[in-house]
């Protein structure tokens, strides 16, 4: 062998044991973007035995100020085409896949198929839950990425039974809430060290090395350098949302699920109050049936969020429907699975909790 | 009444027009009445998708606000 891994092989926390560690990894790259290209870079150099890189995009003239694998040449050119170029003339070592698709749930088992690692350095919410959610059943850890404007974030899910994405966001943006970096701008060196991170990670997790960033959320603002490390938990009773099986996975339809539709239907806390007064109204509550306290009234309907899909019959189709939950999360989730069934100007959802719901009903009644 | 600062970040940083912010609420507050309170002033700030975090930990609705606390409204980032 020659010298090119001295540098970190002297290192006692990686050595020869963590450089052969690292020679027999296999890692996923989903994206090869802002985030990806760096990620690509240091994974490539550092000597990781595989990588397979998956993106369906050609390089455009605006990714060239943050996506530093591909020069003027390379526009039009297939993005994971010009990297595996690129990666193999810096270091042949490493074996490269390259495949120009998008992850979807079709293919998205497939692309972890013998896989070890997952990062996670895509652009959108959707595929990133869908990311999450393939991690998940699959159980691989997650690295993810994720920039807006001059802030980023990094942490790493299902890393040895750690949160993941849905324990960190278990209700989805709406359609258009948070914008990507077409939208918002970004300043090129800043997914350079988001995805810097997500190269750290992924290599102290092959040497089995270091403190992983798992149930931790690293927070940077390069802009006014503010640093924060934000620690979050497995949500305690599980995510109805999240897929249960593979098939499960692979039915759901990501684009329309993980995102709120833009004309959400709130109640607040006023419309809630005048609601009170309605008789043709269902209030649903989608929480498992230990979840206390229990709001009793005749108008009250129980089916928890796991069993709304196949029990939606239950539902009056000629009466108002509005959700509830314990938190407001779930009540918020169960409209896309209600969308087909009900007319959308007779479905809403409570987005506070069940505490204050019922101190607005004491208000109410005390009227 | 117990003194506070709320930190915005992301697109909540636009909503608000401020990254920091000390504010004094009544003692014994919950996230959930701070929310509503914030959301009275921001108007559709509770509307937003984000999670909150007291003092570098993310908490429930339900999580009690001390004197002192830092409080962070996270939201999710798309871009890559």
């Amino acid at each position: 062998m020659n010298s090119r891994y001295d540098r970190q092989m002297i290192l006692p926390e990686i050595g020869a044991e963590g450089q052969r560690r690292l020679k027999e990894a296999r890692v996923l790259v989903i994206g090869a973007g802002g985030l990806g290209c760096p990620v690509l870079q240091y994974l490539t150099a550092a000597g990781t035995g595989f990588i397979r890189m998956v993106d369906a995009d050609t390089v455009a003239w605006t990714n060239l100020h943050r996506q530093v694998l591909y020069g003027t040449e390379d526009v039009g050119r297939p993005k994971v085409v010009v990297a595996k170029e690129v990666l193999s003339r810096m270091n042949g070592e490493v074996e490269i896949e390259a495949l120009q698709v998008f992850a979807t749930p079709d293919n998205v088992f497939e692309l972890m198929d013998d896989i070890d690692i997952v990062v996670d350095a895509t652009d959108n919410i959707p595929t990133r839950y869908l990311v999450n959610d393939a991690g998940v059943l699959s159980g691989i850890p997650v690295v993810y990425g994720a920039i807006h404007r001059f802030e980023g974030q990094v942490t790493v899910f299902n890393y040895k039974g750690s949160a993941h994405y849905r324990d960190l966001f278990p209700e989805p943006p709406r359609e258009g809430e948070i914008p990507d970096c077409q939208t918002a701008g970004v300043l090129g060196v800043l997914p350079g060290i988001v995805g810097a991170y997500q190269a750290a990670e992924v290599l102290k997790i092959i040497t089995r090395s270091g403190e992983v960033l798992a149930n931790r959320l690293l927070f940077i603002d390069i802009w006014k350098q503010r640093h924060h490390v934000f620690e979050y938990h497995p949500a305690a009773p599980g995510h109805p949302s999240l897929p249960a099986t593979r098939e499960a996975l692979q039915a759901q339809d990501y684009r329309q699920n993980c995102l709120t539709p833009a004309n959400g239907r709130t109640v607040d806390k006023e419309a809630f109050c005048t609601l009170l007064e309605e008789k043709h109204i269902v209030f649903l509550d989608v929480r498992q049936p230990e979840e206390l306290p229990r709001w009793t009234d005749d108008r009250v309907l129980s089916i928890p969020l796991d069993r709304l899909r196949a029990e939606k019959q239950l539902l009056p189709k000629d009466k108002k429907i509005v959700t509830f939950c314990q938190t407001g999360i779930r009540s918020r989730q169960a409209l896309p699975l209600l969308d087909d069934f009900i007319p959308r100007e007779n479905l809403a959802y409570i987005p506070f909790s069940i505490h204050q719901i019922l101190a607005y009903v004491t208000q109410m009644d005390r009227r | 009444m117990a003194t506070i600062t709320i930190h915005y970040f992301g697109m909540l940083e636009s909503l608000t027009g401020k990254a920091e912010d000390r504010l004094d609420i009544p003692a014994g507050w919950s996230v959930d009445q701070l929310l509503e309170h914030l959301d009275r002033q921001y108007s559709g700030l509770r509307d937003k998708c984000f999670r909150v975090a007291v003092n570098d930990a993310i908490q429930s609705g339900e999580r009690v606000i001390d004197e002192g606390d830092r409080i962070a409204l996270m939201p999710p980032f798309a871009g890559g």
